[in-house]
């Protein structure tokens, strides 16, 4: 249980409030690059305010304030030009930086444009996304995490989803629901519908535990008829501090990714990097592959016969803010209670004019590698194909695709389907 | 002063949803705030407050007991504070 003051601060995401300025100092993916290559701007909505993406001529990226300064014409509707964005409305041109460098309609020795200066952040593009930084200078190290530059096949669902990003965010640090959600629960499904769940997601968590890390949080299982000794505890998987989970197996990445749009809604991703042993060679991709998945059907109902459609349920029917003033949370919940604690923590620096100290670097780097099980799933094709026919890679428009790829590989390791059982994916 | 939202032509993207979750009257209320009064308004290193941006008091319980997770921020303080109301050894989880 928490106060609502202090609900109200870990939830609220605009611009001066406690968690909107931590938020502010992290990068964040806002569209796909082959987005931008069709239309080169895009409207963007993040931590509650609004902006215009573009792509410059040049193939480098701008954003800026949806709304010109002159009248508040939206940008979104602009002219893309090697100096900038230039308004539809009349013709103020901005760089990259916001500074207005035309004003056509205006005397032509007017120093007037020298007085006018949009909010203006960073844009950059990795794996196949356009990620900004829209924080105060200078811009930390947007973080290039192990699923984003590592070679393999990349397949990316996302959806928009009616809810705070934070209850999402404390779904990564409470494994017990798996063994429930993924487990009961969806064997309950199972047996309405005449199909059956994979059993092994019954398995009862035996332990859990949290280590702070630099990048987050590091989480660890022991499920019954394992050991310490086991991956799932030894290596563990983290939450990547402010928004992120990354989670694997089989030869499959995955970052979890939960983009706070503002205070109610969350752009929730799976962004998965396919590169099974036993494989040197993918099939070409000029860009991820990316598809919504569905989790609402036509009457209103959540898909709930997936892992991730049990997931989106979850996050979103706790209500678009949940009211933590009338939880009752336990000792199973102590992942939730160190995650709002970690917050806090890193919200003061801010509040203090310091750096956050987790998950954020002004370090330049070429790969950041993440701990996370490899072992985890008694592995092989099976798993693989489990995560993608029983995740939102089924809405993927290259299921098949990445269904050959991995028995491919799979026979190149000399395994066949069948030989493994299939385990617990984790979340 | 007329709001931008007054002109018909305009089009605001939609809002967030109001924040009525936090703000009704619930039939809850009364066991909510009886757990609310109990939380911790000071740390018990430094008396410093803990309201506001002091730190962060989370409520949750263990067995019988409800323990409050407390991180101080003026003196870093970080532990667990736990309402006891009789004294029980060897009390099983």
């Amino acid at each position: 249980m928490l106060s609502k003051e202090q609900n109200e601060a870990l939830t609220r995401v605009g611009p001066g409030t406690p968690m909107g300025e931590l938020l502010r100092r992290y990068w964040y993916p806002v569209a796909f690059v082959r987005e931008l290559d069709e239309w080169p701007i895009k409207k963007v909505r993040l931590l509650g305010e609004d902006f215009a993406l573009w792509k410059t001529p040049q193939g480098g990226y701008g954003i800026m304030q949806e709304r010109c300064p002159h009248r508040h014409a939206s940008m979104v509707y602009g002219v893309v030009e090697e100096g900038g964005l230039r308004c539809g409305y009349h013709g103020w041109l901005f760089d990259c930086e916001g500074n207005c460098t035309d004003q056509p309609a205006e005397p032509e020795k007017s120093t007037f444009k020298d007085n006018v200066k949009a909010q203006a952040g960073k844009a950059q593009a990795l794996g196949g996304m356009v990620w900004v930084y829209i924080g105060p200078d200078p811009a930390p190290e947007l973080p290039r995490f192990d699923v984003y530059v590592d070679e393999g096949f990349k397949d990316v669902g996302h959806s928009m989803l009616p809810c705070n990003w934070l209850q999402i965010m404390e779904n990564s640090v409470d494994p017990h629901h798996v063994e429930w959600l993924h487990g009961r629960y969806f064997q309950f499904v199972g047996e309405q519908k005449g199909f059956l769940a994979p059993p092994a997601f019954q398995k009862k968590h035996v332990k859990v535990g949290f280590d702070p890390m630099e990048w987050g949080i590091l989480k660890r299982r022991v499920l019954e008829g394992q050991s310490e000794q086991d991956d799932d505890w030894a290596v563990g998987h983290p939450l990547v501090f402010p928004y992120c989970m990354r989670v694997g197996g089989a030869g499959i990445d995955q970052m979890q990714i939960r983009v706070p749009i503002d205070d109610t809604h969350t752009w929730a991703l799976f962004y998965a990097n396919h590169h099974p042993d036993g494989l040197d060679e993918y099939p070409d991709q000029v860009y991820p592959t990316d598809y919504e998945y569905q989790w609402i059907d036509d009457q209103g109902n959540f898909i709930v016969d997936y892992i991730e459609g049990q997931d989106v349920m979850a996050w979103v029917t706790q209500g678009d803010i949940t009211d933590r003033t009338a939880e009752h949370i336990g000792k199973s919940d102590i992942g939730v209670v160190m995650l709002r604690r970690m917050f806090r923590e890193q919200m003061a620096l801010v509040a203090e004019g310091k750096d956050p100290t987790v998950g954020f670097t002004r370090e330049p780097h070429d790969r950041i590698e993440l701990p996370c099980e490899k072992n985890k799933f008694g592995a092989g094709v099976d798993f693989a194909l489990a995560w993608l026919e029983m995740g939102s890679s089924r809405y993927s428009p290259a299921l098949d695709i990445l269904k050959k790829l991995h028995i491919q590989a799979a026979a190149a390791r000399g395994e066949l389907p069948g030989q493994h059982t299939v385990d617990t994916p984790g979340q | 002063m007329v709001a931008l939202r007054d002109y018909p032509n305009h089009v605001e993207p939609p809002d967030p949803v109001p924040d009525r979750r936090l703000t009704g009257v619930h039939w809850w209320d009364p066991d909510r705030l009886r757990h609310l009064a109990d939380l911790p308004r000071h740390c018990p290193a430094c008396g410093a407050e803990l309201t506001g941006d002091g730190g962060i008091s989370v409520e949750y319980w263990e067995a019988d007991h409800r323990v409050y997770h407390t991180w101080c921020r003026s003196c870093g303080w970080t532990g667990d504070i736990i309402r006891v109301h009789r004294m029980i050894g060897h009390e099983p989880d």
